[in-house]
């Protein structure tokens, strides 16, 4: 099939299409079929070869077992565990079913049960039950992984210190050899009530004026297709486009070895409620669990946000507030939204600098 | 003229640059007075250096001229460690109290002394120890009457002699009780916008003729004889201190007054910019200070008395037991009177709500100061304070706000003085810290022989054993012998301390002590022999207040921030107190065939091998008199009670059917100790149960019917037979509903009553809910007591077997070894848990589920928000479902 067929067809459809997946409806017309079977609202809005591989997948309905997702939890306990083991930060390090009424000052590793008054903590040989001052237990949550550091007396297991994984500190900070400028935009909400039209007529005059930097689309842009065709068109041709549906879950990309995360945000406001903290500190507490979103529900239960290689820079979408933080080496960005606060930021991978670009 | 009071406050301002001491007190009559006192100043002892004592007074005055009045050479012994000869100090006298640091501050920064001593006594404690003036005592002042503004009391004297009179009766003192509603839309108010709408003031003796009065900050149709509104808060607060200026109270009062109310209408005053003078005088403001989360308050001339904090110290101590310390439990135990139905989060809606919810909230203000000045004044609270203050001569409101050292070294203060001693200035804040690494050690306890004991066991303990052992051995920090060699007589402690003997000095803590434990026996045999009901229970009040006196001075020399803080001499008492323990079971079973089963601190229980009550009373009576002997006096040893049956739990946990000997026949009662029956988040089901249970066993010692009774309890929660009010279980919202962090049953039934009914209870109220039968998670069972009996919903008698009724009882059938063998006679032993598990059904079993809430055991139905590490029920090692509403399943597809 032409790819200029298929171009036409997508844009009465009022969807956008990347290369790739141009390259593959071109070469397989009956994934075409497959596509125009799939429900308009499972559609992603700009359909790219990610998307296409993962729909030729699903032709089978998937089965999942308890057994099979019991595995979710089990990775990171087993994953958290072995980083607490060559830290070394724990001594007499018992498993939960070892420890007695003999025992005095011990350590253990375990993923959080419940954490109310007391906490509940469980590893592969059982479940145990620690007391723990508000102090101690305030930044504490549900599933995940921790280390205690405990005194046993007359039967209760007291919490002397909790123990984080952490981020290890960085010897190096990893920069690109030749300029490289990052620009990540999001957040746009054109559908929205509140969408503040002067702030993107001023966003769209300064994207043209850029020349050679990379452009990152991700997160909101809008609900309706034919404000995201109007965007991608406004766009410069270079722009990588993340859609809504790709980005439930982080992604990783790599400029010369630089590891960037973009990752959506929704979530950090429940945990800024839950501790009470300020959007920085909630970020750093994440990072200290090594898991940007540890507590696991029915619509989220997977690993997706556990920090298993450190990334060097991390852009959040989905916070609608803009911030800059550094934490042993990452930089760490979250972007405004075109609604309050149109704030974002270019990084140059060379210098490692952080530029602001207010379009307010 | 001559005039008779009872103390109750005491101050000091100042008068033309010289301090002039105020004594506020109550006459006979009721009438408030106040004696003025001039000519006493302010003094503290030091230490000067060697290099300057020649020339150190004319140093002293250079440096401080018109402050110093006097610089006298004196002779004093120094505190801690026996001295033979005094010390050469220096007795500096100011005028200006308020400036006694300074001073002291200077001569230290500059190095012109080694030490001072009694440079931060209080000035007014100062005065009343060299006077020898105690609160609450009695008192005749000669002296001229007087014309002043600066009080409001009815009667002012220029004091020129003043004489300890004796009674044991108190002044008809007069009770204000206060209670606020303030308006706040979101739970928590704050005093700096969020203003008073009611003032609820109750009176004891009548205000003329009313019992209460309520003050309405905006125009209310339903004003009547004791109702009063007004057009806007700042009209009601100035009435308020009309009124508090014309009734003129002794005690003001209040249920959670000194965190709440009290600091909260001193700021609504200054909001106002309207005057905070509302004690006796009118130059000093009331005060509010914050210390850590407790607000510290005073009012000149007057007493601030929290019914709340004593009926909490009461329940601390064990002399009251409640599960709830809410008003309206509190006076639903203790008045058998009710409170008015508002939650507080209702309050602001009632405000703002028709003419029938303002009054209903009118109506519940009144009720609230009418039961805290019930519970005052009813139930004799104070009694207790008024007879500590007068032993320890400490003023009543701080005997009610301070703890046990400030009593103790205020006693101190006045016998060191008397015996020319000095006391050493109170430790900094960190040789507190320092001290932390040193450790004290604690009491003996034995180790128990646990289980049912079902021959008698008796229970003999020391009288006041620690008290004895101070003068026993003569042990106070003036006696201790810090050196190795010593040329005077000394005795040896069994901790290994020295401490001169008797003969040589007698200890200042010993001599006291033996005073009180003498005055005590005293009043102890006069409160028996007295008919007067009210002089038995002034009598009783004062005893008390000499035990907790006496009891307090071990724990004083072992508290750090004591001016007498010795670790040396606490560890002496805890170590002798495990040698007579240790001693004491050692003589019992060398020479005797009895078993000690249990000791602990300062008693022992000792298996007598016998049935009989009388037999072992008997057989208790020769202990005491061997164990008695064999010690030579050091302590006394007394048998208390038998225990016809005891059941052991383990150290410090046990409940017995006790006998005590009781106008020559016998008193049945349960004792029991560290068994907890009163806990906050059981539903009276489970305490109930467990003292059943524990009746059965005490009482018919037989395990196999407490067995059946529970069987036979939990049959009827099953068939839900149980009256639910006996299910209820209450938690209080401790916070905002959106920082709770995980799911709370309480917390999600404040949410679902919202948006059933659109009001739910909020921050500070308590929720009690009922657990229904269900699928669900557990805290989305929670539900509404009422609700559920409206509907007729099934409780969940397995989540009450599990979580409420089983876990106290466990440990109690454990230690008498009931198992699933003997009671059932099959299978292996099993925990009791177990036993009573019904059987569950694989009911509503599905092939697949698209979705899901959570997980589920498939053999015991326990839920899991997330599946656990070990893939299986930590509960039964059950496998692990998919739930979603109430279907399970193993597959989930999508």
């Amino acid at each position: 099939m032409e790819k200029s067929t298929i171009l036409k067809l997508f844009l009465n459809l009022g969807l956008q299409i990347d290369q790739r997946a141009l390259n593959i409806l071109s070469e397989n017309p009956d994934i075409l079929e497959l596509v125009l079977k799939t429900e308009k609202e499972s559609l992603p809005t700009v359909i790219t070869g990610e998307f296409l591989e993962s729909l030729l997948n699903k032709t089978e309905e998937q089965k999942i077992s308890v057994e099979q997702l019991s595995k979710v939890a089990n990775y990171r306990y087993e994953f958290i565990r072995d980083l607490f083991i060559t830290q070394q930060k724990l001594n007499n390090l018992l498993s939960i079913n070892k420890i007695t009424d003999k025992t005095k000052q011990f350590s253990v590793i375990g993923i959080v049960s419940e954490i109310n008054d007391i906490l509940t903590l469980e590893d592969v040989t059982g479940q145990a039950v620690f007391e723990i001052d508000k102090e101690q237990s305030k930044y504490i949550v549900e599933d995940e992984v921790i280390g205690l550091v405990c005194e046993r007396k007359f039967g209760v297991n007291e919490v002397k210190q909790v123990i984080y994984p952490d981020i290890p500190i960085k010897k190096e900070i990893s920069k690109t050899q030749s300029s490289e400028k990052c620009f990540f935009i999001s957040d746009i909400h054109l559908d929205s009530p509140n969408f503040n039209r002067n702030y993107y007529k001023n966003f769209l005059s300064w994207i043209k004026e850029q020349k050679n930097i990379h452009i990152f689309a991700f997160g909101d842009i809008s609900r309706k297709k034919e404000d995201i065709i109007k965007f991608i068109s406004d766009m410069p041709q270079s722009t990588r486009f993340y859609s809504k549906a790709d980005a439930l879950k982080p992604i990783t990309l790599n400029i010369q070895n630089i590891q960037i995360l973009l990752s959506p945000g929704e979530h950090l406001h429940h945990y800024m409620n839950l501790w009470n903290t300020t959007l920085e500190t909630t970020i750093i507490n994440l990072l200290k669990k090594r898991n940007l979103n540890p507590i696991l529900t029915p619509s989220s239960y997977n690993n997706a946000f556990l920090l298993e290689t450190i990334p060097d820079i991390i852009v959040f979408s989905g916070v609608n507030k803009a911030t800059t933080i550094n934490y042993k080496g990452i930089t760490i960005v979250t972007n405004g939204s075109f609604l309050t606060e149109p704030i974002y930021w270019l990084i140059n991978l060379q210098t490692r600098e952080t530029f602001k670009i207010d379009f307010s | 003229m001559e005039l008779e009071f009872q103390l109750l406050d005491c101050d000091y301002i100042m008068l033309d640059n010289s301090p002039v001491i105020r004594l506020f007190g109550i006459t006979n009559e009721g009438k408030s007075s106040c004696v003025f006192i001039k000519d006493y100043h302010p003094y503290f002892y030091v230490l000067p250096k060697k290099s300057i004592e020649t020339n150190f007074e004319e140093i002293v005055k250079k440096k401080f001229p018109g402050l110093v009045l006097k610089v006298e050479k004196v002779q004093k012994y120094l505190p801690i460690g026996y001295q033979k000869e005094k010390n050469n100090l220096v007795k500096i006298t100011l005028t200006d109290p308020s400036r006694v640091p300074e001073v002291r501050d200077t001569l230290q920064k500059e190095k012109m002394i080694d030490d001072a001593y009694e440079a931060d006594i209080l000035f007014k404690y100062r005065f009343m120890a060299d006077k020898n003036i105690s609160g609450l005592k009695w008192y005749k002042v000669k002296g001229t009457l007087t014309r002043t503004k600066t009080v409001k009391c009815d009667i002012t004297l220029e004091g020129e002699e003043i004489k300890e009179l004796e009674s044991l009766e108190n002044a008809p003192l007069k009770f204000l009780a206060i209670d606020i509603e303030t308006i706040s839309q979101n739970g928590i108010p704050d005093s700096k916008k969020d203003i008073i709408g009611i003032i609820s003031l109750s009176f004891y003796p009548n205000f003329n003729s009313h019992k209460s009065l309520v003050l309405v900050s905006k125009i209310f149709p339903k004003t009547g004889k004791d109702v009063r509104d007004f057009t806007n808060e700042k009209e009601m607060l100035k009435e308020f201190i009309k009124i508090l200026d014309a009734y003129n109270p002794d005690v003001l009062l209040g249920y959670n007054i000194n965190n709440f109310d009290f600091p909260y209408l001193l700021s609504r005053l200054r909001e106002n910019d309207l005057s905070l003078m509302l004690g006796r005088c009118n130059l000093k403001p009331s005060v509010s200070k914050k210390i850590g989360s407790h607000y510290r308050n005073s009012v000149i001339g007057r007493v601030i008395v929290d019914a709340y904090e004593l009926v909490k110290e009461s329940t601390r101590k064990g002399t009251l037991r409640l599960k709830r310390l809410g008003l309206g439990d509190v006076a639903r135990e203790l008045l058998k009177d009710e409170k008015i139905d508002i939650a507080h989060s209702e309050i602001f809606g009632h405000w703002h709500g028709n003419e029938d919810q303002l009054n209903k909230l009118v109506e519940y203000a009144k009720k609230d100061s009418e039961l805290a000045l019930r519970l005052v004044v009813e139930k004799e609270f104070l009694d207790k304070f008024f007879e500590l203050s007068k032993v320890s001569g400490l003023l009543l409101q701080d005997c009610l706000d301070g703890g046990e050292a400030q009593r103790v070294e205020n006693l101190l203060l006045r016998e060191f003085d008397k015996n020319n001693f000095v006391l050493p200035s109170k430790p900094s804040e960190e040789w507190g810290e320092d001290g932390k690494s040193q450790e004290l050690k604690g009491a003996l306890v034995l180790e128990p022989k646990i289980g049912l004991h079902t021959d008698s066991v008796v229970y003999l303990d020391f009288k006041s054993m620690y008290p004895s052992i101070f003068v026993a051995y003569n042990i106070c920090p003036t006696t201790f012998v810090k050196t190795k060699e010593i040329d005077v007589e000394t005795i040896e402690t069994p901790y290994g301390t020295k401490f001169v003997s008797k003969n040589v000095r007698e200890g200042i803590m010993p001599t006291i002590l033996k005073r009180l434990i003498n005055e005590r026996d005293k009043i102890r045999l006069e409160a028996k022999r007295t008919t007067d009901d009210k002089v038995k229970r002034l009598l009783d009040a004062k005893q008390l207040a000499l035990k907790i006196m006496t009891n307090a001075f071990y724990g004083y020399t072992g508290y750090q921030r004591a001016r007498l803080y010795v670790l040396d001499i606490a560890n002496t008492i805890t170590g002798c107190g495990r040698f007579l323990i240790n001693k004491t079971k050692e003589i019992i079973e060398m020479n005797t065939n009895y078993e000690v089963v249990y000791g602990d601190t300062d008693s022992i229980m000792v298996n007598v091998k016998t049935k009989d009550i009388e037999t072992a009373y008997d057989y208790g009576k020769k202990l005491e008199l061997m164990v008695n002997e064999k010690l030579q006096g050091i302590v006394q040893m007394k048998i208390e009670k038998v225990f016809k049956t005891l059941l052991i739990l383990s150290k410090k946990r046990y409940a017995g059917l006790t006998y005590e000997k009781s106008d020559g026949g016998w008193k049945e009662d349960i004792m029991m100790k560290g068994i907890e029956t009163v806990r906050r988040d059981w539903c009276d089901a489970a305490t109930k149960i467990l003292f059943g249970v524990l009746n059965i066993l005490l009482k018919e010692q037989n395990p196999k019917k407490a067995f059946g009774y529970v069987k036979e309890y939990l049959g009827k929660l099953e068939r839900n037979e149980i009256p639910i009010e006996d299910l209820i279980i209450t938690k209080s919202i401790s916070k905002s509903i959106v920082t709770y962090k995980g799911i709370q049953p309480h917390i999600e039934l404040v949410k679902k009553l919202r948006k059933r009914n659109g009001t739910a209870p909020n921050v500070g109220d308590r929720v009690s809910f009922v657990i229904v039968k269900g699928m669900q998670l557990l805290s989305e069972r929670a539900e509404d007591p009422e609700y559920v009996k409206a509907n007729k919903i099934p409780i969940d008698s397995k989540y009450y077997i599990e979580n409420q009724i089983l876990p106290p009882l466990e440990r109690v059938f454990e230690v008498i070894g009931i198992s699933k063998t003997e009671l059932m006679g099959i299978g292996r032993q099993t925990l009791l848990r177990e036993i009573f598990k019904t059987q569950t059904t694989d009911g509503n079993f599905v092939e697949s589920l698209n979705s899901f809430d959570g997980f589920v055991c498939n053999k015991c139905n326990k839920f899991y928000r997330r599946i656990p590490v070990i893939s299986k029920c930590f509960d039964c090692q059950g496998e692990i479902l998919f739930l979603f509403k109430d279907k399970k399943s193993r597959i989930l597809s999508f």
